[in-house]
């Protein structure tokens, strides 16, 4: 038989080897590697962005960087790429559904999880970023002319709000069953408060108001009333504070009766401002007499960046131009922060668990590895405990909206944001919708005009 | 150390022999790989269509001693998922055709018909005598258009899909809908316990 010692290291050497291959954000923390394209994003040249993503699609993590890439190459303009992969999500979130519960070729990265830390297990997705997914791939299919496919994906979106809506209710209901608990518990209240508070200014992590609301105006814009108006609704009831509401539903309800006559064009801006906040790790060391021990888990911070309205005037041929300012319909932000303070029962859970392991590889090596075998498990312990902060990053902060009537004809509108100012030139049609999308990256604008949407009754 | 390296070798041998298999099958074979729409769908619809329309007593009639002509319009996907709706009426067209009872003209073309038309009847390259004369083409008789529509339930374990493919077709000088049939499909899907 060997001796224990070169044995037993080799097997630590080979569980770190082995999960540090499998992924590239298990010592590499993910917000840093986002920062790359971010800082990209917002240069002159937005292309460079997707140059940094190339590579990392091939990972363990493929999901998170096609979501990256996907978004990245929708803000340069490249759309038919951003479709793609886009497109390419959709497939890896539909095949991960019909995966068995129970998977021997998730058991490898299982382990790395127990011994390293969460970042070995293969990122599967968030159901806020899902549902943002459908959005985004909509839109797409709507700048390029195919109505048809947006349709289906603004069905899609409100088809996977529902499915997974249904899915936390059974949850919670299952936990309270089971008398699991539903919220976090307060041990770390104090570590926690900041991920509650930003948790607490919004009512759901799934519920997307912008989302509901950009499906209105596009069935309000191809005709389809009846469903435009549950659309409208059901922002509403996501969403109550977004002034624009009654009147749209009044306007569609009217449209329905065929009791609605304007010589008015309607203009909605779609304002995606910022990006969404990076998770932030919070690592506590905690003594024991075999050694230190951390414990990691992600938060978010309670200092968000408070949402900025972009202004937007019209100016028609010889009236006084008209003025108005978006309005926050969802705030991701919050929504992540939501969806992390969800997740944390069952974080804290497998924190505990790696804990008890890394506890028993102490206790051995201090018993069997002499004072340097020790001495390197302390260290390993310590340093590869770290939080999972892998999310999808490109995702605006907010989402706002805004909608302006002007007489048919063109128009120059004016847009004032954080990124700068900037005008174009936008069709209006009679009864017509026409949508006017900016992607705000706090550097500059990227405004592009969707093809303009006209009644066929 | 030779029995570990042998070992390796058979490892990686199997590795590369195991990649690609290429094999033929029956393109009218069930499939069943996801619930999603798919080969078996299109062709129950196609064949449960035409055989609908082809049995309809005043159909029947209708082509009894002339072959009406139809064209298709279009069959809206109103599904959640993307698919070409165009590649099921083309199904139904082209079993319509090869019973013997229909004839179709085909609106996707008229551009291209149009461009070949100019180049015989305008560039002075064509023969005058052989060109196709301008306005000649019959006019269609009927229309065929539908829908195709889904509701989807998921769960953690099951996806449950119903289709409903709805097809009519018009009479477009008095504006009746002649005949009228529908098709349902219904998939359900669990996923396994235990899996690669």
């Amino acid at each position: 038989m060997p001796s224990p010692v070169p044995y037993q290291a080799l097997l630590l050497l080979l569980v770190t080897l082995l999960s540090g291959c499998a992924t590239s954000s298990l010592f590499n923390p993910y917000p840093q590697q986002a920062a790359h394209w971010k800082g990209d994003l917002s240069s002159e040249e937005p292309e460079r962005a997707l140059r940094h993503l190339d590579r990392r699609t091939r990972s363990a993590d493929k999901l998170l960087y096609l979501q990256e890439r996907a978004r990245v190459a929708q803000i340069a303009g490249d759309i038919e790429r951003s479709q793609a992969d886009f497109a390419e999500v959709i497939a890896l979130y539909d095949a991960q559904d019909q995966q068995a519960v129970v998977r021997a070729s998730s058991a490898g990265g299982g382990v790395g999880a127990l011994m390293v830390n969460d970042n070995a297990l293969p990122y599967r997705g968030q159901e806020h970023e899902r549902i943002m997914v459908h959005g985004m791939q909509a839109l797409n299919y709507w700048q390029l002319g195919d109505l048809e496919a947006a349709a289906v994906e603004f069905r899609r979106v409100t088809l996977e709000q529902q499915v997974a809506e249904e899915r936390r209710a059974r949850d919670i209901s299952r936990a309270l069953e089971d008398s699991e608990p539903v919220a976090p518990p307060s041990d770390f209240e104090q570590e926690l408060a900041g991920l509650n508070r930003a948790a607490a200014d919004v009512r759901s992590s799934i519920q997307n108001a912008y989302l509901y609301y950009l499906a209105g105006v596009f069935r309000e814009g191809v005709g389809d009333y009846n469903n435009a108006l549950v659309d409208y609704k059901k922002a509403w009831e996501v969403n109550p504070s977004l002034s624009l509401l009654p009147a749209d539903i009044a306007r569609v309800e009217a449209r329905g009766n065929r009791r609605y006559v304007t010589d008015q064009g309607q203009v909605v801006i779609a304002y995606e401002q910022g990006f969404i906040p990076p998770r932030e790790e919070i690592n506590l060391p905690i003594p024991t007499i075999h050694g230190y021990f951390a414990v990691a888990f992600p938060t978010y911070s309670s200092h968000q960046t408070p949402p900025s309205s972009l202004r937007v005037t019209a100016t028609a041929d010889n009236d006084a131009p008209i003025e108005t300012r978006t309005e926050v319909a969802a705030a991701l932000s919050g929504m992540a922060a939501r969806a992390l303070r969800d997740g944390v029962p069952g974080m804290l859970a497998r924190q505990t668990l790696r804990a008890t392991a890394k506890y028993e590889a102490q206790k051995r090596a201090n018993d069997d590895l002499g004072l340097f075998g020790a001495f390197a498990t302390q260290i390993y312990n310590l340093v590869s405990e770290s939080a999972d902060l892998r999310s999808w990053l490109t995702l605006p902060a907010y989402a706002q909206l805004g909608r302006l009537e002007l007489p048919p004809g063109d128009h120059a509108l004016t847009l004032w944001g954080t990124g700068g100012s900037a005008t174009v030139e936008i069709p209006v049609t009679r009864g017509g919708i026409t949508l006017v999308r900016v992607i705000d990256t706090g550097q500059r604008l990227h405004i592009t005009v969707m093809p303009a949407l006209e009644e066929t009754p | 150390m030779t029995r570990v390296f042998t070992l390796a070798l058979v490892v990686l041998a199997l590795t590369i022999t195991g990649c690609t298999r290429v094999q033929y099958g029956d393109a009218t074979a069930t499939e069943t790989v996801t619930v999603d729409f798919g080969s078996t769908d299109l062709q129950m619809i196609a064949t449960s269509m035409v055989d609908d329309l082809m049995s309809f007593p005043p159909v029947v009639q209708l082509t009894l001693d002339r072959r009406p002509v139809v064209f298709v319009d279009r069959v809206q996907n109103r599904t959640v998922e993307h698919i070409d709706t165009e590649s099921v009426t083309d199904s139904i067209r082209t079993r319509l055709i090869q019973s013997g009872k229909f004839r179709f003209v085909d609106m996707t073309v008229v551009d291209r018909v149009r461009q070949q038309m100019d180049f015989q009847t305008q560039s002075g390259m064509v023969d005058p005598a052989t060109a196709v004369s301008m306005g000649r083409q019959i006019g269609a008789e009927f229309m065929l258009y539908g829908a195709l529509t889904s509701i989807v339930k998921r769960d953690n374990r099951t996806k449950d899909v119903y289709y409903k493919f709805t097809l009519n077709m018009m009479n477009l000088e008095t504006g009746i809908i002649e005949w009228s049939s529908e098709r349902e499909i219904r998939k359900t899907q669990s996923r396994s316990l235990f899996g690669r």
